[in-house]
C-alpha cells in the first residue's frame, strides 16, 4: 500500500517572518473596513 | 469608455466556470455558493462595461443590487458554510440570506430614479454617480451595510482563519498562501467599495480586478492539490 505523503512544510526564513506580517496587514484592512462604515454611520464621511 | 471592467468581467466569468467545475467534480455547498457569488460579482462588473457605453436604468440597478449589495454576502456565505459544518447555523443563516434577498432585490427595483441620469457621463464611473441618479431609501442603505459587513467578515475573516490554522500547524503550504491571497484579494473591492459608499474616494473598477485576480489566483493555490 502506499503511503501517503506529508502534508507538513517548513518555512523557509522569508516565509517565517513574511507570512504573519502579511496575515496581520490583512486584518488591520478588515478592521479598517469596519471602522470607515460605522464613522460614515455616524455622519463622519461625505454620505453612504 | 473605461476598458478595466471588460477585463474584470472576463476574470470573473472564468474564474465562476473555475469554481462551477470544481462543484460539479467534488460536490460542496461552499462552493455551489461561491460559484453564486462570483456569478453576481461579474453581473456587477458587465453592468459597468454596458454602463460605459449607455445609460440603462434595469442596468443601473443590476449593479447596485449585485455589485452593491449581494455579491460580498453571497461570498461570505459560501466561506460560512465551510467553516461552520456543525448543526444547522450555516444553512439558516443561507436561508436568512435568500430572504433578504429577495428584499433587496424588490427594494432595488422599485427604487425611483432622481432625474439626474439626463446628465450621466459615460466616461465617468458609475459608482462616481448612482448616488445622485438612484434614489435610495434607509431600508435599503442599511442593507447594503449589512450584507456587505456580514460578507467582509465571513469572506476575509474565513480567508485569514483558515490561513492562519494552516499557518499555526505547518500544514497544506498551498492552502495557507492561497487562502491568503483570497483573503486580500477579497479586501481590495470591499475597502474600495466601502471608501466609495462613504464618499471618501473611488477606485472600485482597478480595485475588482485585482480582487478578482488575486482571489483567483487564490484558489488555484489552494485547490491545486500540489502542496
Amino acid at each position: 500500500m502506499k503511503e501517503k505523503p506529508s502534508q507538513r512544510f517548513k518555512p523557509s526564513a522569508l516565509t517565517e517572518k513574511l507570512v504573519p506580517v502579511v496575515l496581520f496587514i490583512i486584518l488591520l484592512g478588515l478592521l479598517a473596513v469596519l471602522a470607515i462604515t460605522v464613522l460614515a454611520l455616524l455622519g463622519y464621511t461625505p454620505g453612504f | 469608455m473605461n476598458i478595466i471592467p471588460i477585463f474584470s468581467t472576463v476574470v470573473t466569468f472564468v474564474f465562476t466556470f473555475a469554481v462551477f467545475y470544481r462543484y460539479h467534480q467534488k460536490g460542496g455547498l461552499h462552493l455551489l455558493l461561491w460559484g453564486f457569488g462570483l456569478l453576481l460579482y461579474g453581473l456587477g462588473t458587465l453592468s459597468e462595461v454596458i454602463l460605459s457605453f449607455t445609460f440603462n436604468e434595469l442596468v443601473l440597478k443590476l449593479w447596485y443590487l449585485t455589485g452593491a449589495m449581494l455579491t460580498a454576502a453571497w461570498l461570505g456565505q459560501g466561506s460560512i458554510h465551510l467553516l461552520i459544518r456543525k448543526g444547522k447555523l450555516a444553512i439558516s443563516l443561507t436561508y436568512a440570506l435568500i430572504a433578504v434577498s429577495v428584499i433587496a432585490l424588490v427594494l432595488v427595483f422599485i427604487a425611483p430614479l432622481s432625474g439626474a441620469q439626463t446628465a450621466y457621463n459615460v466616461a465617468g464611473t458609475v459608482s462616481d454617480q448612482y448616488k445622485a441618479i438612484l434614489t435610495r431609501n434607509g431600508l435599503m442603505i442599511f442593507l447594503t451595510i449589512l450584507l456587505n459587513i456580514y460578507g467582509t467578515i465571513g469572506l476575509v475573516g474565513g480567508a485569514l482563519y483558515s490561513a492562519f490554522l494552516f499557518w499555526r500547524k505547518k500544514v497544506l503550504a498551498g492552502r495557507m498562501f492561497g487562502n491568503i491571497l483570497i483573503a486580500g484579494g477579497a479586501l481590495l473591492p470591499a475597502m474600495a467599495g466601502t471608501l466609495v459608499k462613504a464618499g471618501i474616494m473611488d477606485a472600485l473598477y482597478i480595485s475588482e480586478l485585482f480582487g478578482a485576480l488575486l482571489m483567483f489566483a487564490g484558489f488555484m493555490l489552494a485547490t491545486s492539490g500540489k502542496e
